[in-house]
């Protein structure tokens, strides 16, 4: 493994780079990461949080939208003076005050069909922290086209999905699961949600993504969904399987090549 | 023969598929994942796919809200 750590970085990560499945390696790759975080809401803001403060080198974090007083009962990333400030601008101010190592990009336009491959593309994985489907569908196609490793967290209510796909060779992407989407008529706006329930899912998007970039367990090579209620506190964990008539990954690379 | 829909036990005819599952009980399948045995089953194999005694399906929607 190429770079060094610091003497203060081995004293912050000291506690994580104490496990063996990390070690000094794994504390290397993760400072070498790139890792995009479109969605700066309640699943973008812990999953930033624990990314930033795991070590990972690189964050670009995404958002358009502006800091709200009912966002603050979940998005525990911003402080009440904040309200009305760009959510990546400021997140990243924030996040900076706790991890200063890290470098921050802050992206503060919509996701769109324009933008949406060269923020993948320049990155060495993608976590999905949107609320809302049509954004969802923009990341999973760049993420197949590109063949970038997405995981991709959602939460309503109380129930909660994590989904993790390393978008290998003939591994599932997310309309695989998904043929037909919801229109966008449930969101957080109008169904409510609790606020640490985000803060389960996006906190798993951080282990995942943490495990995935320092090559802990078999996420490379394994698609996963898990589903949470948080009422009877039960997780169901499904395997996928690719579907061969899918509208967005059939015939595409991820399926063709024989080396990732 | 019985199986578990969303832990609920049902009878249904030992011919029945995924997709006859799903026309019998009129469930839409805007945003619907289906899964048996913890596996999720892609759209395009619906109907072709047998249920089997004692299956344990799940069906659940997509998710968009963060």
């Amino acid at each position: 493994m190429n770079g060094t750590l610091s003497q203060p970085e081995q004293l912050r990560y000291a506690r994580q780079m104490l496990l063996p499945e990390l070690g000094e390696n794994g504390q290397l790759r993760l400072k070498q990461a790139h890792v995009l975080i479109i969605g700066m809401g309640g699943l973008g803001c812990p999953a930033a949080m624990y990314l930033a403060a795991a070590g990972v080198g690189s964050l670009v974090i995404v958002d358009f939208d502006t800091v709200e007083r009912s966002n603050l009962h979940r998005q525990i990333l911003y402080q009440e003076h904040q309200i009305g400030r760009n959510k990546a601008q400021q997140g990243a101010i924030n996040l900076h005050a706790m991890a200063p190592d890290v470098s921050y990009q802050v992206v503060s336009d919509k996701v769109t069909a324009d933008n949406v491959f060269s923020l993948v593309s320049n990155v060495d994985l993608v976590l999905d922290c949107t609320d809302n489907i049509h954004t969802r569908l923009l990341i999973n196609q760049a993420c197949v086209n590109l063949q970038r490793p997405l995981i991709s967290g959602a939460a309503i209510g109380f129930k909660g999905q994590l989904l993790t796909l390393p978008m290998t060779v003939n591994s599932p992407c997310y309309q695989c699961i998904y043929h037909s989407t919801p229109d966008d008529h449930s969101s957080c706006l109008q169904d409510g949600v609790m606020g640490p329930l985000v803060g389960v899912i996006g906190s798993m998007q951080a282990l995942q993504a943490i495990k995935y970039l320092s090559q802990i367990g078999s996420l490379h090579q394994e698609a996963k969904l898990h589903r949470f209620n948080a009422i009877d506190m039960q997780w169901q964990n499904l395997a996928l399987t690719v579907d061969p008539n899918c509208p967005v990954c059939a015939g595409k690379p991820l399926r063709s090549k024989d080396a990732y | 023969m019985r199986i578990k829909l969303n832990n609920e036990i049902v009878e249904i005819e030992s011919s029945f598929t995924l997709q006859t599952l799903l026309d019998k009980y009129q469930i839409s399948e805007t945003g619907l994942a289906a899964a048996i045995n913890d596996t999720v089953i892609p759209h395009s194999s619906w109907a072709s796919t047998t249920l089997s005694e004692h299956d344990e399906i799940t069906l659940f929607q997509a998710i968009a809200g963060g």
